[in-house]
């Protein structure tokens, strides 16, 4: 008996994680990256090479660049989600159009310090905001916002 | 005070002996002598010859019987062969007590013996070895036909679970999850982004967004020189 109960309530948190997780049907998954870029140091997260090399093309003075977080943050189409970034800065985002025949989603993202910015990318793939929020350790946010393939059911 | 012409008294011993018969013949004339000049001896004569008798009954009744004469030829003729016997020789082993090969019942009893004993030295290893045990050991046992149910802790896989927010600094300690956090970002290129509007911040500024360059990768990037926390 205890082990009939042991099973099922391993299954029901099995099924309770996986409705959590996966996406529900015409339900996409947008990933945030919390970057903080800094002129204090040089150590670039190997994760970060290529954004730190583009970032310093056009910011040199930035030559640290510090992997803080991750979201991932399910999205329904038309639907305005807010993503909590670092300290009290947030970041909304609205998916306003699926993925079209070539995979590019249309997104309207809403960084700290920047007005709204509607975009249409390719999913899979970052595109990074450099914001001219500075952090309390003197470290500039940036935001890296991607919407992953194949999260609609 | 005495009288030096009388002759001296004997001592009560002899007259013991002398009811006995146990004196020489000078001896007992002496006692005989004394006794027809001392009528307090003939006293003493007759206690003395009743406690002799008495003493004679209770030395028969305690006296071992005395060995008859065949007896005793018998005896002496068993010492004479003894003596007459060669001394055994130092060199041949002194003989010992002869023991019989053991007889089929006492094996069965020997064997009998040996094993109750190790069945019993058993039963108190079992015994305590039982009561040593934890008590889930002592549940009764299952048929044998029960399927017995192993649980493992199942563990998700990387496509059964997605990591909703997690600091970078806990990202190692992930065990499953995003591959967001262990691959490295791949940004968009110019074919795949396209810019559809762009609002103005509270300043008024607009961010720069340069494209132009195709070496260059797409790019949102507020102006600092308008920084404001």
């Amino acid at each position: 008996m205890a082990s009939t109960l042991r099973m099922l309530s391993i299954l029901a948190a099995l099924l309770y994680f996986s409705g959590t997780t996966a996406a529900c049907p015409g339900e996409l998954r947008v990933v945030v990256v919390v970057i903080l870029a800094t002129d204090q140091h040089e150590k670039i997260d190997p994760r970060l090479t290529e954004i730190a090399a583009e970032v310093k093309k056009r910011e040199p003075t930035l030559t640290g660049f510090e992997f803080a977080r991750m979201i991932n943050q399910p999205v329904k189409v038309g639907q305005r989600e807010t993503v909590k970034l670092i300290e009290d800065k947030t970041l909304t985002v609205t998916l306003e159009k699926g993925p079209d025949a070539d995979d590019k989603v249309r997104l309207t993202v809403r960084p700290p310090t920047l007005g709204e910015i509607t975009y249409t990318c390719k999913t899979d793939k970052y595109l990074p905001i450099v914001t001219r929020h500075i952090t309390k350790d003197k470290s500039r946010l940036i935001v890296a916002v991607m919407v992953k393939s194949g999260s609609t059911k | 005070m005495t009288d030096p012409l009388r002759p001296p008294t004997p001592r009560p011993e002899l007259l013991a002996a002398y009811i006995d018969g146990e004196l020489d013949p000078a001896t007992a004339a002496r006692v005989e002598a004394w006794l027809l000049t001392d009528p307090h001896a003939c006293e003493l004569l007759d206690e003395q010859y009743l406690l002799s008798r008495s003493h004679r009954e209770f030395w028969r009744a305690v006296s071992p019987p005395e060995p008859s004469t065949a007896r005793w030829n018998h005896l002496f003729n068993q010492i004479d062969k003894r003596l007459q016997q060669p001394p055994a020789s130092p060199a041949q082993p002194l003989p010992c007590r002869h023991t019989p090969p053991p007889t089929p019942a006492r094996r069965w009893s020997f064997t009998t013996s040996v094993s109750l004993a190790i069945a019993l030295a058993l039963l108190v290893i079992v015994t305590t070895w039982r009561q040593q045990r934890p008590e889930r050991d002592l549940l009764p046992l299952q048929s044998p036909l029960a399927i017995p149910v192993v649980e493992t802790f199942a563990v998700l896989s990387e496509s059964e679970i997605e990591i909703n927010s997690v600091h970078a600094q806990d990202g190692s300690a992930l065990v499953v999850g995003d591959s967001v956090l262990r691959q490295p970002l791949v940004l968009a290129n110019i074919h795949d982004f396209a810019l559809d509007s762009m609002q103005c911040d509270e300043d008024g500024l607009l961010p720069n967004v340069p494209m132009s360059n195709g070496s260059m990768r797409p790019m949102i990037l507020a102006p600092m020189d308008s920084v404001r926390d």
